[in-house]
């Protein structure tokens, strides 16, 4: 029974991998034409290319902007939700919202009230400090910030709800023990909380560590990687690639890359930051 | 004191849920507004109501804009989604709870990658692929994409489920002469329904907002999806903010509708997974 899933998990994920791994040593006419072997020239031409490594540059920056935030965040809400109070289940839908909305309503969204003339958030910033507007989505330096905030809006409600289903799941006695040895709230937090939810975090953190890297849809219906390229990231600039400049050997080359990168960071993941199972 | 604090804590949790919530109430207010107060106007209710940006925007029939046909299509790909990835996801995560053994439990592991799957790496062969068979530009080589990476998370989801029906219930069932298949479309199925139904709806939410394989897959005009129709009118060079918001809120009523009742389950699919 399954079989089912087997086939079509290898059929859709795990073969066109390979055989993406094969068309990055091979080079097309028009992009989908008659495949040439071309050995590692499309990896020398990418590896050589200044776009990628300031792409993989902007990358790096989005990924450790969004992973910092995305990790703290959370705890902090989800540290504070840990109580009794009235309307927590209710709450903790409502807090999931932005995650499970469509991309594209996000994208909207943000950029309705990030709209430099009409958008209300430079509509307050004017009344509050007669600041004159900013464009936050189009200016070479705010580009990248901005877009790592809204993904850190809608990705830390995901965050927030399983720490919190975690921190659960920890027996009250063991508080109310620590608290007649008068433990503070940090040692509270230290000595039970952070081991106990570690599995927890640990898969937040790997989660949205893959998840963040290859964000392609937000970006794109944010900002398409503009201004410039300041927020062009790697699987960006593969879409871009394959898609609209119709190069798949480079796309293919670019996308091997990124996935030994991947299975690196995954292999710290599995190896260094994995809790022990006690 | 103590109640200070009580006070304390719930105007955190308001603050929580207004940073969260804020967004969506500007959006939906603004969707009533006209365009010219939408344009100019600083309100922060509509001054005039209106439901002239929702009929705009259902009424435009031009060869790229149709949002009622993109309605139409997103519907059909979210419900042939979620049909497949049910049957496929029962069957596997069926398996996977009544026979625990090395290589289950490695499978059960194993769909942790696929979860995480970078979709990039796979778009370019599965786009020559689906060209290859003639389901470019189809609604059926969508439905088949994204089933695959439907799937993880709802054989997680049933899994825990079927976990928690025992096995006796079954048992039961065979020795008063039911074939296998009946005792587990009579006693098992029917105590698994919140997961399959929270497996459907997670399905159908994932599949409805999808924007990345779409934007790829889906060629002619009239077979576009919603984030694509919704994608179309962002990229016009004057922005018609109003059709914009108004087309945001119809996209996400369905989402919350479906997506409210069963939040709880939702969380117990993600928590089975990460005690693999």
């Amino acid at each position: 029974m399954l079989a089912p899933s087997l086939v079509w998990i290898f059929g859709v994920v795990i073969f066109p991998f390979f055989y993406a791994i094969r068309m990055s040593f091979m080079k097309s006419a028009y992009g989908f034409g008659t495949m040439v072997w071309v050995g590692l020239s499309n990896y020398l031409r990418v590896l050589g290319d200044g776009t990628f490594w300031s792409s993989a540059l902007v990358s790096l920056g989005w990924l450790s902007g969004n992973t910092v935030l995305q990790m703290i965040l959370p705890m902090l809400v989800a540290l504070f939700l840990n109580k009794e109070l009235r309307g927590k289940d209710f709450a903790r839908s409502l807090i999931l919202t932005p995650w499970i909305i469509p991309t594209i309503v996000c994208a909207i969204m943000w950029r309705w009230m990030l709209e430099p003339s009409v958008g209300v958030v430079n509509n307050l910033m004017e009344l509050l400090w007669g600041s004159r507007p900013v464009p936050f989505l189009g200016s070479l330096k705010l580009a990248l910030p901005t877009i790592i905030g809204i993904n850190t809006w809608k990705f830390s409600p995901l965050g927030i709800v399983l720490m919190l289903a975690a921190l659960q799941t920890i027996p009250k006695e063991y508080y109310e023990a620590a608290r007649v040895d008068g433990a503070s709230g940090w040692q509270e937090f230290k000595n039970i909380s952070f081991p106990l939810v570690g599995k927890v975090v640990w898969f937040v953190g790997l989660l949205g560590t893959i998840w963040v890297f290859n964000v392609v849809d937000l970006i794109w219906l944010l900002t398409e990687g503009g201004p410039g390229s300041v927020t062009q990231t790697v699987p960006i600039m593969i879409y871009r690639t394959a898609f609209k400049l119709f190069n798949m050997g480079s796309a293919s080359a670019m996308a091997v890359v990124v996935s030994i990168f991947l299975i690196l960071l995954g292999i710290l993941f599995f190896k260094v930051f994995r809790p022990k199972d006690e | 004191m103590k109640a200070l604090k009580t006070i304390l804590n719930y105007a955190l949790l308001v603050l929580i849920i207004l940073v969260v919530l804020l967004p969506f109430l500007w959006v939906l207010s603004s969707s009533f507004k006209s365009e010219t107060e939408i344009m100019g106007g600083r309100s922060y209710l509509p001054k005039h109501f209106t439901l002239q940006n929702y009929w705009n925007l259902l009424t435009e029939f031009t060869s790229s804009k149709n949002y009622p046909l993109n309605l139409f299509n997103s519907l059909v790909i979210g419900l042939g989604t979620a049909a497949c990835t049910v049957v496929v996801a029962v069957l596997a995560s069926y398996s996977l709870s009544r026979y625990k053994n090395k290589v289950s439990d490695a499978i059960a592991q194993t769909l942790v990658f696929v979860y995480v799957f970078p979709t990039i790496v796979v778009i370019i062969p599965l786009f020559k692929f689906l060209a290859g068979i003639g389901l470019a530009d189809s609604f059926f080589g969508l439905v088949i994409i994204e089933t695959a990476f439907s799937l993880p998370f709802c054989i997680w989801l049933l899994r825990s489920f079927f976990n928690s029906v025992p096995i006796s219930f079954e048992e039961a069932a065979l020795i008063d002469g039911a074939s296998y298949f009946q005792a587990f479309i009579k006693t098992t199925l029917p105590l698994a329904a919140p997961g399959i139904a929270t497996a459907t709806i997670y399905t159908f939410i994932m599949s409805w907002g999808e924007y990345l394989f779409s934007s790829i897959f889906i060629l002619s005009d009239f077979k576009k999806t919603v984030p694509l129709g919704l994608a179309t009118y962002m990229a016009d060079q004057y922005i018609e903010w109003g059709k914009l918001l108004a087309g945001g809120v119809i996209v996400i009523i369905p989402v919350l509708f479906l997506f409210y009742p069963l939040s709880r389950h939702f969380i117990r699919g993600f928590i089975s997974g990460i005690k693999e």
